[in-house]
């Protein structure tokens, strides 16, 4: 871990809201795409992402491994997204189906790599295949990391894995075809 | 990892469009301790932070000066700024009436354009039924606001509850709700900050935008010189003259780029508001520094003006009695910080000063930390004393601000603006800031600039003061 963030860490457990903000700042494009994965919704987007910030602030004395924040964070963010999805799944249409609302979307063939972007390679994909994709290769976390995060058996996130980027290679075919 | 692996990691790692609203409730979210239900939130408490430029006014000093008095209430208070007694024989009578559909009226009587200050005089008579409207007198916080915190305390109650047992009865969250609110779980600072300020009014001028007219007062004024769209700085004093009449001074801050050097030019106010903003209650403080205006949706109210103000304006009878010195070198220098006085204008209204700061290697990470070799502050704030060392009443405001990054590209941040979500490393801001400032007989005037920084291990905020600039002003 960078010293730096060491440093943040500490001020904000201090109180510092300054720290926090920083700390904030560098994840924040992160969160986002995370709480994408779940909700489709732009205003319970930035709801669980705010609330996700004004928890974190509220315990972050209550982190034990300053190595693990952005785990921390990204459980508690998790947790929010679910919690809203359950509440308001009416306006939050599933990823797969939402292309044709979604103004960021625009590629629907997928014969070349290079033109795809963050929804239309996840998309297709169910949502806890798009979380442990991204978690995967957006966060480099491990299948153990994951797990811990989602509080799921190594294996099942193997398998899902696995499964998503099956999909990726079957809707590339799809496409070039 | 395999080539596979890489492609889709590489795709899953591009950037993305965020809406802006999403850096919006970043801030927001950060800016409070607690807040429930965030985004009805947002949405149901606005609160409007302004720029540090803004936040003079929110400590403002006010001194009446000549001009006369109607009824007791002074003329002409000022935002810390004493401008001079040649005011009245400098402004100019216009007496344009507006009237809206409710018979509220208002009326442009004057005018005076000087060099960076441009001041209008306004007569509003209000209807009863608009100065009801607009809950003139009343608290900011209104019932109706008290009645939603508790509203998004239900909410946080059941949150909490199924969150810590899976279900809740009406009854339960009724009762953690009433608990939280008795002991004041949520964020009360902000609504006690409310109850300090009534209301009173301001206008707001060339309002449009592209959902409609913007309802919200702002410190930032569009205005149309000659036909021509000027974003400018502006500040307003409102005096209460009797419960339906308030006479309205509005500053303008036009600089020579703004009028591209001209001394005569038409000033054109359209699609113009009477909008409610808080004003502090006698004998309060305001304790959120940077909070400068204040409002609730529940409070927020607006009505349209019809027509419009055409005014031409002259700057050449003020110019004619004006002094312009332009200093040679006059700077004051310490760590990465330059900060230089490039002209001084001596009118018979006020005088400007204009200043360059140079702030280098500046980082993004270090942004709110003292650090002994480099020093990152986002403004700077001046002293200015006479000959006698009396301190002369100023105001300074910024009107650009440039971030040059360490690749050489630049990016201008609206004046007064502080992008928290900027990064860079290595980087330069080249400011320009104006002060106003109070005429005096001295013959010579001390600059002190300062600026604001965090102490490192504390995290108190210390000043900083960069040595004297002195001026010869004969």
């Amino acid at each position: 871990m960078e010293e730096n963030i060491e440093e943040l860490i500490n001020k904000a457990k201090d109180g510092n809201k300054m720290a926090f903000t920083q700390l904030i700042c560098e994840i924040r494009h992160e969160l986002y795409k995370i709480a994408r994965c779940r909700l489709s919704c732009e205003d319970d987007i930035e709801d669980a992402v705010q609330e996700t910030i004004i928890s974190a602030f509220k315990n972050i004395k209550k982190l034990n491994k300053n190595e693990l924040y952005k785990n921390w964070i990204i459980k508690i963010l998790i947790n929010k997204c679910n919690y809203i999805y359950k509440k308001n799944k009416d306006r939050n249409i599933s990823f797969e189906n939402h292309e044709s609302k979604n103004f960021y979307y625009q590629n629907d063939k997928y014969d070349k790599l290079e033109e795809m972007d963050f929804y239309s390679i996840l998309d297709g994909l169910s949502y806890d295949e798009r979380l442990i994709l991204t978690l995967f290769y957006l966060e480099d976390y491990s299948i153990k990391e994951i797990s811990k995060i989602l509080k799921k058996n190594e294996n099942t996130i193997k398998t899902k894995l696995k499964r998503g980027k099956n999909k990726i290679k079957e809707k590339l075919l799809k496409g070039g075809n | 990892m395999d080539l596979f692996d890489k492609e889709i990691k590489k795709i899953i790692s591009k950037d993305i469009m965020e809406p802006d609203s999403y850096e919006e409730a970043i801030k927001n979210a950060l800016n409070k301790k607690k807040r429930y239900n965030l985004v009805h939130f947002i949405k149901k408490i606005i609160i409007t932070i302004l720029s540090i430029l803004s936040l003079c006014c929110g400590s403002i000093i006010v001194y009446a000066i000549s001009g006369g008095k109607i009824e007791g209430v002074p003329v002409m208070k000022w935002l810390g700024i004493k401008i001079s007694d040649n005011y009245v024989d400098y402004k100019e009578d216009v007496n344009k009436e507006i009237k809206t559909y409710n018979k509220t009226s208002v009326e442009l009587v004057s005018s005076l354009a000087s060099d960076y200050v441009t001041i209008l005089e306004f007569d509003v008579k209000l209807s009863d039924e608009d100065k009801e409207y607009l809950r003139l007198g009343k608290c900011v916080y209104t019932p109706k606001d008290e009645e939603d915190i508790k509203a998004e305390l239900k909410r946080k109650a059941e949150i909490e509850l199924i969150n810590d047992k899976g279900s809740a009865s009406e009854e339960e969250i009724s009762q953690r709700a009433e608990k939280m609110y008795e002991e004041k779980d949520y964020d009360d600072s902000r609504i006690e900050e409310y109850k300090k300020y009534v209301n009173t009014i301001e206008l707001g001028f060339n309002k449009e935008n592209d959902n409609g007219l913007d309802n919200m007062p702002s410190t930032k004024d569009l205005v149309y010189i000659d036909g021509e769209k000027i974003i400018c700085r502006n500040y307003e004093t409102a005096l209460k003259i009797s419960d339906n009449e308030y006479k309205i001074y509005h500053i303008f801050l036009l600089t020579e780029d703004d009028l591209k050097g001209k001394t005569n030019f038409n000033l054109t106010l359209k699609n113009n508001i009477i909008a409610n903003c808080a004003q502090l209650k006698s004998g309060e403080k305001p304790e959120i520094k940077n909070l400068y205006l204040i409002n609730t949706p529940n409070n927020q109210r607006f009505i349209k003006i019809d027509g419009e103000f055409s005014v031409d304006l002259s700057k050449d009878k003020i110019l004619k009695d004006s002094k312009i010195i332009k200093p040679i070198d006059k700077k004051s220098i310490y760590k990465n910080i330059t900060v230089e006085v490039q002209e001084i204008n001596e009118n018979p209204i006020q005088t400007i000063i204009k200043t360059k700061i140079l702030i280098k290697g500046v980082d993004s990470n270090k942004r709110y930390f003292y650090s002994d070799d480099i020093h990152n502050p986002l403004w700077i704030d001046f002293k200015i004393t006479d000959d006698t060392g009396r301190e002369l009443t100023s105001e300074s405001f910024e009107t650009k601000k440039v971030l040059i990054y360490n690749d050489g590209k630049t990016e201008e941040w609206a004046p007064g603006d502080i992008k928290d979500m900027a990064r860079y490393k290595n980087g330069t801001f080249e400011l320009t800031q104006y002060i106003i400032l109070e005429n005096s007989n001295s013959n010579k005037i001390k600059i002190t600039p300062s600026y604001e920084i965090l102490e490192k291990q504390t995290s108190e905020t210390k000043y900083q003061e960069l040595e004297n600039i002195e001026i010869d002003l004969k």
